[in-house]
């Protein structure tokens, strides 16, 4: 599972569904919860939280992706990629924080990936899970 | 003679029996509910006639209900009643002698039935007295049977106490148990053997008809 | 509206129960074992006495310093965890002995709730346990009482016998609407039935509200969340399959090499996923 640490920095609630938004080191992330700052004590501004997501729900966009709905992205360099004959994982470095993204190897082929290259990591908004510490 | 002796016998064990039920449901139930610090003492006391020598219990009944005391005078003025050398002064010496014979058997089975039967019937509206006679003691037939049972059979056996209290006067507080000590001591050993043969033998029946009851009930509630 | 605020001590446990219970409303008692769920029904019939507090049912006093209603005039059906229905009478003397009010046709009624019409005369012994049960309940509302306490009635239960229970019990609230109160530990129970849960941790109420209360302060926001024991830990590829087992069904779980550092076969462990992931199929 990928962690990354940061603060809660925006709570829009509507009918049950909350957006959050969370500062960290790397990007601003926004996740989409099923809870409200009522009925879940975590939820408000300046809570510190570990923000948590599955390698296997992290996609890879090489530089200048142009139009998206992923608003999460997150600047990383490929550290290394151990190629498996279905599954590649991608091992990514982004401001003192190791990510790691599993997608197929054809897609990894396909995108030319290579230690060093520059890429951004894309986790969509429903796949972000909040840990309290 | 020895038919006056013989329902004599049988008329105290009826009494002795009888209010001991009365008395002793009150006192069982209250001992297998109470809380309260006295209880050890109570039970004790109920208890005492287990351990103790018929006589001692017969010789302080003497002591305290005799004429020269303050209980018999009393009683024999008011009442115009003798406590000792009378058919009622055995009587009183058959009820406390055979107490435990009567209160334990309905404890222990009050004690057993579970809690919640009671406080069921408590959240039922039931009040204390309906629940007694509805449910607790229905479910108890067992105890107490064996309660009258031992009661009974005790009183019908009793010998020092009666003798103490009552001495041996035919047709007032001779008892079958002291008429066969008697014939026997004047060697009169077919009258003694009469006694003791009907003795046997009533008590026979009267077990095997309780046993017989006793297992029809258990049908029912086990 | 039932206003509850007591104090107990007993057993070393300082028990202290402060809730709001709203009128002709099913609500599920909910905590570990131990907790005091079986003290406050007790204490709410009259079967125990609190040390201070009141309570108060609809503006009549059941309890406070000076008055202590005895459990015959409180007015509530209770069942009792091991049914306590009386050996020496019949189901339908049982019923009967519950109305103080003879009410025949209910009592038809109710037995025709709990199915047992044709064994109107038969002893509890002869009863299954969970017709006894079932008998319990209808002897508890036989004499339509104002509040309805429910001790642990199903713990003893399969879940056919417990979902015909809690048919019941829908049944008799939607007859009489009764106030309830009925302790369970199976979160899908007090889904299906109760609209207020209140919530007892060591002898206190922590809270009372909606169901959904039970999800509150999890530790992720995940809402698909299980207790599972780890069967099997499989390489695959270049990641790793989890085989976890969630009460009795075997799943599998996609996992990578870091994280199958820090487990290993017949731990427990949680499995969450967030809400938008799983797929229902019907």
């Amino acid at each position: 599972m990928n962690k990354l640490y940061g603060k809660i920095s925006k709570i829009i609630s509507h009918e049950g569904i909350s957006l959050v938004n969370i500062e960290t080191d790397q990007a601003v992330l926004g996740t989409v919860l099923i809870d409200t700052p009522e009925s879940c004590t975590y939820l408000e501004i300046g809570k510190k939280i570990t923000v948590a997501f599955k390698e296997t729900e992290v996609a890879i966009g090489l530089k200048n992706i142009g139009t998206i709905s992923m608003a999460n992205q997150i600047p990383c360099k490929i550290e290394k990629i151990t190629e498996g004959k279905i599954l590649s994982k991608i091992s990514l470095t982004c401001k003192g924080a190791k990510i790691s993204s599993i997608i197929t190897s054809n897609s990894s082929k396909r995108l030319n990936l290579n230690n060093g290259l520059e890429v951004i990591a894309l986790v969509k908004a429903n796949e972000i899970s909040l840990l309290e510490e | 003679m020895f038919l006056e002796t013989m329902l004599l016998t049988f008329k105290v064990a009826f009494i002795t029996t009888l209010i001991l039920l009365i008395i002793g449901v009150p006192i069982a139930l209250w001992l297998s509910n109470t809380k309260s610090k006295i209880k050890p003492i109570i039970e004790t006391i109920v208890s005492m006639p287990l351990v103790l020598p018929p006589s001692v219990i017969g010789f302080y009944l003497l002591i305290f209900l005799g004429p020269s005391s303050s209980i018999g005078t009393f009683v024999e003025n008011w009442f115009d009643i003798r406590l000792v050398l009378s058919f009622e002064g055995i009587l009183i010496g058959s009820i406390l002698f055979s107490f435990p014979f009567m209160i334990h058997p309905i404890q222990s089975g009050l004690q057993s039935l579970p809690k919640s039967l009671v406080e069921a019937s408590y959240t039922l509206g039931k009040t204390k007295l309906q629940t007694l006679f509805y449910i607790q003691i229905p479910n108890i037939k067992n105890s107490l049977l064996t309660g009258i049972v031992l009661t009974f059979a005790h009183t019908v056996g009793e010998f020092g106490v009666v003798l103490m209290i009552g001495g041996n006067i035919p047709g007032e507080t001779r008892l079958a148990s002291i008429a066969i000590y008697d014939e026997v001591e004047a060697l009169n050993y077919d009258l003694a053997s009469q006694y003791a043969l009907t003795l046997f033998a009533i008590s026979f029946v009267i077990l095997l008809f309780v046993y017989t009851i006793n297992r029809k009930f258990s049908g029912v509630l086990r | 509206m039932i206003s509850i605020d007591i104090k107990k001590s007993f057993k070393d446990i300082d028990f202290n129960f402060k809730v709001e219970i709203i009128k002709g409303s099913i609500n599920a008692l909910f905590g570990e074992s131990g907790a005091g769920k079986t003290t406050f029904l007790r204490l709410l019939a009259g079967l125990e006495t609190p040390n201070s507090g009141y309570i108060k049912v609809d503006n009549k006093i059941w309890f406070n310093k000076k008055i202590n209603l005895t459990p015959q005039k409180r007015d509530i059906g209770f069942v009792f965890q091991d049914y306590a229905l009386f050996p020496n009478m019949s189901i339908i003397e049982n019923l009967r002995f519950a109305q103080s009010l003879k009410d025949e046709k209910f009592i038809e009624e109710l037995l025709e709730m709990i199915d047992l019409k044709e064994e109107r005369n038969s002893y509890p012994k002869q009863l299954s346990g969970g017709q006894q049960q079932r008998v319990a309940l209808a002897r508890a509302v036989a004499r339509k009482p104002k509040l309805l306490l429910l001790d642990e009635a199903f713990s003893a239960v399969d879940s056919k016998l417990r979902s015909t229970l809690q048919n019941d019990i829908q049944n008799i609230h939607k007859r009489l609407n009764l106030t309830t109160i009925i302790i369970s530990h199976d979160i899908a129970e007090v889904y299906k039935l109760a609209s207020n849960v209140i919530v007892i941790e060591k002898g206190v109420i922590k809270k009372s509200g909606s169901p959904d209360i039970l999800f509150e302060n999890s530790q992720t926001s995940g809402k698909f969340r299980f207790s599972a024991k780890i069967m099997k830990i499989e390489k695959a590829d270049t990641v790793y399959i989890v085989t976890l087992l969630i009460q009795n069904n075997l799943t599998k779980v996609v996992s990578t090499e870091e994280e199958i550092l820090t487990m290993k076969v017949g731990d427990d462990v949680l499995v969450a996923s967030k809400a938008f992931n799983p797929i229902i199929i019907t």
